[in-house]
């Protein structure tokens, strides 16, 4: 997968009680059958050796036979150090050592970036400015965009995907529109798994923890001739913070199959299905009492490819993904007598046509341009005050690289978008990577994004209504601009002590314009609201963020690997608007809503052939969090222990994880408390 | 991406001369009729083609008017060698030693475009006495570890996946490579089933992948798991066949159809009419290819294929 420039580019078997949930994880029988019917074709190819093909024993043919273009240009990964943004990878054994289970928990590992949960089902992955719902982020995984289009951010908790399935991650820290569209706003996450044939055989995996803290993992992964398939699912749950109910349930299974269909034609098809309860609300709360929220989400993918030639391809892919939330409850208004039923039921779906051609026109030049078309449906009466709401929009974007000198590279690239919601915007980027000599580089970038409001803020209209009288909660005016970002860096990476020390720095200014905030209630006409008023969103006004990131990686020797970041940001927020229900002191308050001082350090070591340990160290200053509470710094301490062993031909490893060991955590809000919490994981695979 | 150089021009001129010495000292030029080579091709077209093509026009510069080419097919070649006898038959592929082998001619046999395991088998199953030799298709082991020293210069731990076919080579592999400093990281399988398995130790413990031809170690079915398992463990793979190198293989040395029928011509010269044939010879005619794409994505900073070939070519004749 080439970065930055091109985009893409778990049976239940719980210990103890395995009757309870024996059987759920495999009701979504469509996906079973989908998988089936993909499998069926190919009936012979299970039953021949893969070496039939080839005859008996050695000849000619293997030296003068094709084989499939297996390293195509959109699974390479652009050299760090040639990408026109800075990059961080989360490789696969970073995120095993780090001994998190969630995937929003492993930007922790992220220069700069902050993973805080509302309440433990429903984490945010915040960097630059940011609230709880983390709206500024494009997050994809295989290309396909998991930003919500209803309320923006990710439903972390609510995605058919195993930590197992994962190869990488890629998180491009910064602006990207260039490549990755419109809400590739502060920076960019990829998400990317594993091809199916890599991971042959069966693995199945068991976690016990206190907290709840339940997972079963089980997936089969095989190669039939020229399809490789792998199925995978899983039972998940875990009891969130000790002072709220926040337990999330949810069962997945997801299902990736690799068709070659000739040496240069790959046809690939993904789909995945998840479902659980998430525990919500407060004791005593009368609207917003404790419940469970049913939460359901799948996808479809297909894609294929054809490479032309070593250095150009052609890719053509679609998807179809469906969140759902279903949140319905009584709120007995004075008496239990006189109840109100109240329904914040959601169903956002997006469907999604790409094109995108890399080609390699010059020796010295690499193009990468593609076209989008994207629609996305809501329906959240509740919210909206209607039925449905649609967004649909068009892109059409390019990127230049142009290796000026073998040591200059330039990188111009441009996105063109228009949608329903705001008028049609242009993102242009320029970056210049020049090599100072071997293993150093410095870079610089100047580039624009913007970040279209998302459904809610342009056309939210919640309203509660009993009799006579109406209270509207949420009220949009619309007419909100886009929110923009021009970004400008100074980068260097560099490669010391024979490679065994790599250093990723950088600093950088962010001019964001018409910030997009909620405001305080503000009068409505009686004909609207007979209560107190409702909230609206506006463009409150521009702010600034400047800032010093850097990313450490250091093999001191072997057997151990230390993974160090460490983030600076100041925000100045200062140029407000004016406008209705926001007082100055509300949006200069950003200024203080993210913390300064970010560090994080996860330190591997390799005692032996079969004992590893890690242990992770993240430490955040204190903020006024936007969408919490004035918190003091934090601190929070991993340990993992792993031993790995054998049986026979196969292999086997257990894991013993401690989290939050030197203090207890608090995050977001004052009442959002973690404590010292352990789980034992046991994991096969033959 | 391949480019590929003609050397050994100027060898090729002296042994013309030395055959024409020779022909003049024994008094024979001009006189003898022609001596009639049979190239015998397992298939139509494609390589085979390209071999007995290179055969003929190799001959044509270098035996003058001393040789009369016949291409025979491998399924046809009983009739066909009784129709038209043969001085010297030259087999191309496997299905055309066989073939040949099995109606055991008295005639003087050069097998090209065969691998080096089966080459051996049928030398080592042919009764004595009949003249016998030919080309491997294998590059020499040497070439192929000296190629690793010269990209990847600091690597010391190579990694190897030795299948049914391959594992003869084992000790051989070892003791070149602790010649030239290199250990060899290697796994066994007996079949395709175990790749998966037996790639993540050799990934873990080599710093490189050699790859040898094995049906059961490189096929259809491993080759996805087997080139993106090594690059994203940041492996580079060296492979056998330029095939692999498109598909996502770092380096690799071989020699092309024509680069294999060059040399056949060249032994058929030398060869014909003596009475003591030599043991079977390594390619001496190679091509270095790179996959550029792959190897900036590693990161690994690679010279041109031709520096790379001129500083293969001192160990080129190394092994046969």
């Amino acid at each position: 997968m080439l970065m930055v420039v091109t985009r893409c580019n778990g049976i239940k078997p719980r210990r103890g009680e395995a009757n309870v949930h024996a059987a759920p994880a495999w009701r979504p029988a469509w996906l079973v059958s989908v998988w089936l019917s993909l499998v069926a074709p190919v009936p012979s190819a299970f039953a021949a050796s893969p070496s039939a093909d080839s005859g008996p024993g050695l000849t000619e043919q293997e030296f003068l036979a094709d084989v499939p273009m297996v390293l195509t240009v959109s699974r390479l990964a652009q050299p760090i150090e040639e990408a026109p943004a800075p990059v961080t990878v989360i490789d696969r054994e970073m995120i095993k050592a780090s001994g998190f289970r969630d995937l929003a928990q492993l930007f922790r590992l992220v220069p700069g970036f902050i993973t805080v949960a509302q309440r433990g089902g429903f984490p945010a992955v915040l960097y630059g400015v940011d609230d709880d719902f983390a709206r500024r982020m494009q997050v994809l995984v295989d290309g396909r965009s998991i930003y919500t289009p209803s309320f923006g951010g990710v439903e972390w908790g609510n995605l058919p995907l195993e930590i197992e399935d994962i190869e990488r991650i890629e998180v491009i820290r910064g602006p990207n529109a260039a490549t990755y569209g419109a809400n590739s706003f502060f920076g960019v996450i990829n998400v990317v798994t594993r091809h199916a044939a890599q991971d042959p055989g069966a693995l199945v995996s068991v976690t016990k923890g206190d907290h709840q803290v339940e997972h079963g993992v089980a997936r089969y992964s095989a190669t039939a001739g020229r399809l490789s398939y792998r199925l995978t699912a899983g039972y998940h749950q875990d009891g969130g913070f000790v002072t709220l109910h926040d337990t999330l349930r949810v069962k997945r299974v997801s299902m990736r199959a690799d068709y070659q269909i000739s040496n240069s034609d790959s046809f690939q098809f993904q789909a995945g299905h998840n479902q659980g309860t998430d525990a919500t609300g407060r004791a005593g709360q009368l609207f917003d009492p404790q419940r469970e929220l049913d939460i359901d989400s799948h996808f479809a993918q297909m894609r294929w490819q054809r490479a032309l030639s070593a250095d150009s391809e052609l890719m053509l892919q679609y998807y179809h993904t469906r969140y759902r939330t279903t949140d319905e409850f009584a709120v007995a208004l004075a008496s239990p007598a006189v109840t109100l039923p109240v329904d914040f039921n959601s169903s956002a779906t997006r469907d999604n046509l790409e094109l995108q051609h890399t080609l390699k026109p010059l020796e010295q030049l690499r193009v990468v341009w593609g076209m989008e078309a994207r629609s996305d449906k809501v329906r959240a009466p509740r919210y909206f005050n209607k039925p449905s709401v649609k967004n649909d929009l068009r892109r059409v974007y390019g990127n230049a690289e142009w290796r000026a000198t073998p040591d200059v590279l330039v990188n111009l690239g441009a996105m063109w978008e228009d949608n329903d919601i705001t008028a049609a915007d242009v993102s242009p980027r320029v970056a210049l990577n020049y090599r100072l000599r071997q293993g150093h580089t410095v870079r610089v970038s100047v580039s624009r994004a913007t970040r279209t409001p998302v459904l809610l803020e342009q056309q939210a209209d919640e309203v509660f209504q009993v009799g006579p009288i109406v209270d509207r909660v949420l009220f949009s005016s619309g007419g909100l601009r886009s929110e923009r970002i021009q970004a400008i860096e100074l980068g260097y990476l560099g490669q010391w002590l024979e490679n065994r020390l790599a250093v990723d720095a950088r600093v950088h200014r962010d001019e964001v314009e018409d910030l997009i905030m909620q405001t305080r209630r503000i009068a409505l006409p009686p004909s609207l609201d007979n209560v107190d008023g409702a909230r609206d969103f506006i463009n409150a006004g521009d702010l600034t963020l400047t800032g010093f990131e850097t990313q450490v990686k250091f093999t001191p020797g072997p057997g151990l690997r230390l993974i160090g970041n460490y983030s600076y940001l100041q925000l100045r927020a200062e140029d407000f608007n004016g406008g209705d229900g926001l007082r100055l002191s509300d949006f200069a308050a950003l200024s203080e809503a993210m913390p300064k001082h970010n560090f994080g350090l996860l330190a591997i070591a390799r005692f032996n052939e079969q004992l590893q340990g890690s242990l992770g160290y993240y430490r955040l200053s204190g903020a006024q969090w936007a969408g919490g509470d004035p918190l003091p710094h934090t601190t929070k301490l991993d340990l993992r222990l792993a031993y790995g062993f054998k049986f026979g031909a196969n292999r086997g490893e257990w894991q013993f994880v401690a989290q939050d060991i030197y203090s207890d955590y608090l995050e977001l809000e004052r009442n959002n408390r973690r404590d010292m919490r352990f789980y034992l994981n046991l994991g096969f695979q033959f | 991406m391949s480019v590929a150089h003609s050397f050994g021009m100027a060898r090729r001129q002296i042994a013309a001369l030395a055959l024409l010495c020779t022909a003049l000292l024994v008094g024979h030029a001009g006189a003898a009729p022609p001596a009639r080579v049979a190239v015998v091709l397992s298939a139509e077209g494609g390589a085979y083609a390209e071999v007995a093509e290179a055969i003929r026009s190799g001959l044509a510069r270098d035996g003058g008017e001393r040789f009369r080419v016949a291409i025979m097919d491998a399924g046809t070649v009983t009739g066909a060698l009784e129709a038209d006898p043969a001085t010297l038959v030259v087999t191309v592929g496997m299905r055309a030693a066989s073939a040949v082998q099995e109606i055991a001619p008295r005639t003087p046999v050069l097998y090209t475009l065969v691998p080096k395991a089966a080459l051996d088998r049928l030398l080592a199953a042919q009764k004595g006495g009949a003249k016998r030799s030919g080309i491997y298709l294998d590059q020499p082991l040497e070439r192929q570890l000296e190629l690793i020293k010269l990209i990847i210069p600091a690597a010391t731990r190579v990694g190897v996946i030795f299948g049914p076919d391959s594992a003869k080579q084992a000790s051989a592999l070892e003791s070149v490579a602790a010649s030239i400093g290199l250990k060899v990281e290697a796994e066994a399988v007996t079949s395709s089933e175990q790749v998966a398995v037996a790639l993540r130790r050799v990934l873990e413990r080599g710093e490189v992948l050699l790859g040898l031809p094995d049906p059961e170690v490189f096929n259809q079915a491993t080759v996805h798991n087997l080139l993106l398992a090594a690059y994203r463990a940041g492996d580079p793979v060296f492979a056998f066949s330029p095939a692999y190198i498109k598909a996502g293989a770092l380096a690799g040395v071989f020699s092309s159809s024509g680069q294999i029928g060059m040399q056949a011509a060249e032994m058929i010269a030398k060869l014909a009419g003596q009475a003591a044939w030599p043991e079977p010879q390594y390619p001496k005619y190679f091509t270095v290819t790179v996959n550029q794409t792959v190897a900036r994505s590693m990161g690994i900073p690679i010279e041109e294929e031709r520096a790379l070939h001129q500083k293969l070519q001192p160990v080129a004749g190394a092994g046969s």
